[in-house]
């Protein structure tokens, strides 16, 4: 527990020592590790908590993404009218998507969530007029405090942290508890009064909301979207990043997405062929510690 | 059908199963009284599982309809026929193995009370004294810590129990309660059962395939032979009856047993 | 009106057999990498991420080879030898090395070890051939075209319906009429059983792997005549693959038949009369698919 506590406060501290030290684009590397340590916790609420495989997960993100830019260059909002509608319409993807994943389990709801991600991908390739197409959305002004990079990642370290601790709670509640019991043994559960049913369609509104919710914010990171984050090779991201760092436990995600974001960051930097490295360490990851970087000192799942 | 409607906790009346060209369930119809303590037995693929998952839920009946308590519960799912006080344990002992003991409890409890759509308070510290009290009735004394699925055989049977009297139930349905314990154990585990459920003042129905355990404890014996019911009695009826006796000669020990 | 769909071309025969032509030969293609992910799922319930990326190895060693061995017929049917054996290598060697130890773990670490091998694969074909599109000529005496009722049309095409047919014939007899196609066939029922009864099973696994790797290496050496040959061919490839395992049902090998003849249909005259949305219909088709009818037209219920 000490030990715990202690590596929390080291985080807090380089947390708000970071942006007045770092130079830009290192405080735009920890912008993206906050957006994204939220795009895996998101996803392992449904891999690791509700033991549904959602590889499409991808497509909360997008949308999330998306609806900011177009909110903002169609509909003319400004940032934070954006933002918190966006993972509104997240969700709305979310109710829909969970709805039809519902009856589902197993291989076939992860191929129904990654069918409708890459519905969504072609669509936005399409409407160019709407989704800018191949080109995506750019420009998108923010103004105000968070118009610097150091003041957008402290907005964005505040939502992110506060988001995190929704999520924390809501693991362990008794919705969490319902949850993880459904994973384990759904027969049981609905003999015990669980309505096993709307507790995953409900996680997959919660999932995609706050997927919705990191989306956004990396789009607004970027002041642009761009439609490969819809592509199938989008998929792999939140997965890689919840198993990197275990999806056992509520960290585990949390400590993949910047392991995950520093690995991309400096790989990139060094070579083009970034993706070899990506694939065998993913390869490596899974054949050598499965149960993800958390399980080096964790016995078993909390 | 001596007794009035209302005291009938279970009351089947003419329910069919097929499974393609098989009749799981044949016009079955029986009244489970308040407080009995009901056996249903029967040889090898007579139909009680089947009976007991249409019963809880988890099948529904081609035709027929079940009553629990006067209210018509027919095709109604599971997790809504616990909130209306049926709860049922599995043939296979089926509990929450990967969350721990205290967990079990709890989230049967929490399911009790419908508090499971709280998604902000720590579950970790609700009904804890009534977990305590479960653990008691059933006599489980293993660290509520433990992970469930590292107990024995015997205390997840427990376990089992103690998760579907929870839900407080006025009917309690036990699939093959001695299943897997060895032969000296199944009658205090039933007697135990037996105590329990007259204690609380649930109505139990229960399949077995051990006929000392059944005749030790049943109020009533139903007779499931190849989906139909032959025989709804008391037990020293059912053993004395030349048409149970016939359907089960050929498998001596239970013969001899009755 | 055109912008969505056109539909002049119906009153002309010639074009409609044409793309009706080419859809089969399409199909053909596709049946080869379908069967394969088709046969894998069914036997080990993995969804090989990989194999349009293994696909894209066969078609880059047979480029190898016909430039190695001269433009010749014969140098053509070695390429192909080469493509195929080195493919079921490989597929061989993958799944002893990686995929063996994995069959117990969790769905999501099965996923991330293919998807790991779609990045190595990707940039390991960059690294030996270079970033650029390569491509190689139909070999002699299939590069002529021929007139059947009026219609031009390439022999090539020709020869891939014919040499899928034979493929489609040599299939269904190992599968139906080989005690190792009945082991396989009852593995993809209940591997369990089969091992209880002292069949070995994990040698099964292996051979089935290494055979739907080699299917695809061989579609991509087929397909290395008429298609560009570069480090993104394998993701068209691998997309309508899902479809059509979705379309006939994950496991069945007359399902990816079926499967692929509509998808190469659909193909053929998707651009045809859907210039601008051709690229949506298939997920559209594969979303619906699994909200109605998960396990497609001749898959078992899960």
């Amino acid at each position: 527990m000490r030990a715990q506590i202690t590596i929390g406060l080291v985080c807090a501290a380089v947390a708000l020592v970071a942006p007045f030290t770092a130079s830009e684009f290192w405080v735009f590397v920890f912008i993206e590790m906050l957006a994204f340590a939220l795009y895996a916790v998101s996803f392992n609420l449904l891999l690791g908590y509700g033991g549904m495989l959602a590889f499409g997960h991808a497509v909360f993100f997008g949308v999330g993404a998306y609806a900011v830019a177009i909110l903002m260059k169609k509909a003319g909002l400004d940032a934070l009218c954006a933002i918190l509608l966006a993972p509104l319409i997240s969700a709305v993807a979310g109710a829909i998507i969970g709805y039809f994943c519902n009856r589902l389990s197993g291989i076939y709801l992860g191929m129904l969530t990654f069918a409708f991600q890459m519905l969504a991908y072609t669509v936005v390739l399409k409407s160019y007029s709407f989704t800018g197409g191949d080109d995506g959305l750019s420009g998108l002004k923010i103004t105000g405090f968070a118009a610097s990079p150091r003041g957008f990642y402290l907005v964005t370290l505040v939502v992110v942290a506060v988001a995190l601790l929704l999520l924390w709670r809501l693991v362990h509640s008794p919705f969490g508890l319902a949850l993880r019991a459904q994973r384990g043994n759904p027969n049981r559960s609905v003999a015990l009064g669980i309505n096993v049913s709307l507790h995953r369609w409900m996680t997959f509104v919660i999932a995609a909301l706050f997927a919705g919710l990191a989306g956004g914010l990396f789009a607004l990171a970027n002041q642009s979207v761009f439609p490969g984050w819809l592509n199938w090779n989008a998929t792999a991201t939140p997965i890689v990043m919840a198993i990197l760092g275990g999806m056992n436990s509520f960290f585990g995600p949390i400590i993949g997405s910047i392991i995950y974001v520093l690995m991309q960051t400096w790989l990139t930097g060094l070579t083009e062929y970034w993706a070899l490295f990506l694939g065998t360490t993913i390869i490596l990851i899974v054949m050598l510690l499965p149960n993800g970087v958390m399980s080096l000192w964790q016995g078993r799942k909390p | 059908m001596n007794h009035p409607k209302s005291e009938a906790v279970l009351r089947v009346v003419e329910v069919n199963k097929r499974f393609g060209g098989l009749r799981a369930s044949n016009n079955i119809s029986l009244d489970v009284m308040q407080g009995e303590f009901h056996a249903i037995i029967g040889p090898n693929g007579a139909g009680k599982s089947t009976f007991f998952n249409l019963i809880s839920g988890f099948l529904k009946p081609d035709s027929g309809r079940i009553f629990m308590a006067g209210e018509d519960i027919t095709g109604r799912p599971p997790y809504r026929l616990f909130h209306a006080g049926l709860s049922r344990t599995f043939q296979i002992t089926s509990i929450f193995a990967e969350l721990d003991v205290l967990e079990n409890l709890q989230i049967a409890l929490l399911s009790y009370h419908r508090r499971l759509f709280d998604g902000f308070r720590t579950a970790r510290h609700m009904e804890l004294a009534e977990c305590e009290r479960l653990l008691d009735l059933v006599g489980l004394y293993v660290e509520s810590g433990r992970q469930a699925g590292t107990l024995s055989h015997g205390d997840q049977k427990k376990l089992e129990l103690a998760v579907a009297l929870a839900g407080k139930p006025r009917l309690l349905l036990l699939d093959e309660p001695t299943a897997g314990m060895a032969a000296n154990e199944r009658l205090e585990a039933i007697k135990t059962v037996h105590r329990i459920a007259k204690q609380l003042g649930v109505t139990v129905v229960f399949t077995e395939h051990d006929m000392q355990v059944v005749f030790s404890v049943a109020d009533r014996i139903s007779v499931l032979h190849q989906g139909t019911i032959i025989a709804d009695d008391i037990p020293e009826a059912i053993r004395n009856s030349p048409k149970v006796q016939q359907i089960y000669l050929g498998e001596t020990d239970e013969a001899d047993a009755l | 009106m055109a912008f969505f769909s056109t539909f002049d071309w119906i009153g002309d025969p010639v074009v409609v057999l044409r793309q009706f032509m080419a859809g089969l030969a399409n199909g053909m293609l596709l049946f080869l990498v379908a069967a394969g992910l088709s046969l894998i799922f069914g036997i080990s319930r993995v969804v090989n991420f990989a194999h349009g990326s293994i696909f894209m190895l066969g078609a880059y060693v047979a480029f190898t080879i016909v430039n190695l061995a001269g433009q010749s017929l014969l140098a053509f049917f070695l390429a192909l030898v080469v493509s195929t054996s080195f493919t079921f290598l490989f597929g061989v060697v993958f799944e002893i090395l990686f995929l063996r130890r994995i069959y117990r773990s969790p769905q999501a670490l099965q996923l991330l070890v293919t998807f790991g091998l779609v990045l190595i694969l990707g940039d390991a074909v960059r690294l030996i051939w270079g970033p650029e599109e390569n491509s190689i000529v139909v070999p002699p005496n299939l590069d002529g075209v021929v007139h059947p009722f009026g219609v031009s049309f390439p022999v090539y095409r020709f020869a891939l319906i014919a040499a899928g047919i034979a493929i489609c014939i040599g299939l269904w007899s190992l599968l139906y009429r080989s005690r190792w196609g009945t082991l396989v066939r009852a593995a993809t029922v209940d591997r369990e059983m089969l091992q209880a009864l002292g069949v070995d099973v994990r040698r099964l696994l292996t051979t089935v792997f290494g055979l739907g790797a080699g299917l695809a290496g061989l579609a991509g050496g087929l397909a290395a005549p008429i298609m560009s040959i570069g480090p993104g061919m394998h993701s068209q490839v691998l997309v309508d693959a899902f479809v059509i395992v979705v379309i006939g049902g994950m496991g069945s090998l007359p399902g990816a038949l079926i499967g692929a003849l509509v998808v190469g249909q659909a193909n053929a005259f998707g651009t045809l009369a859907f210039p601008s949305f051709a690229i949506v219909i298939p997920f559209l088709v594969m979303t619906v698919l699994l909200i109605f009818r998960p396990r497609g037209l001749l898959g078992k219920p899960e």
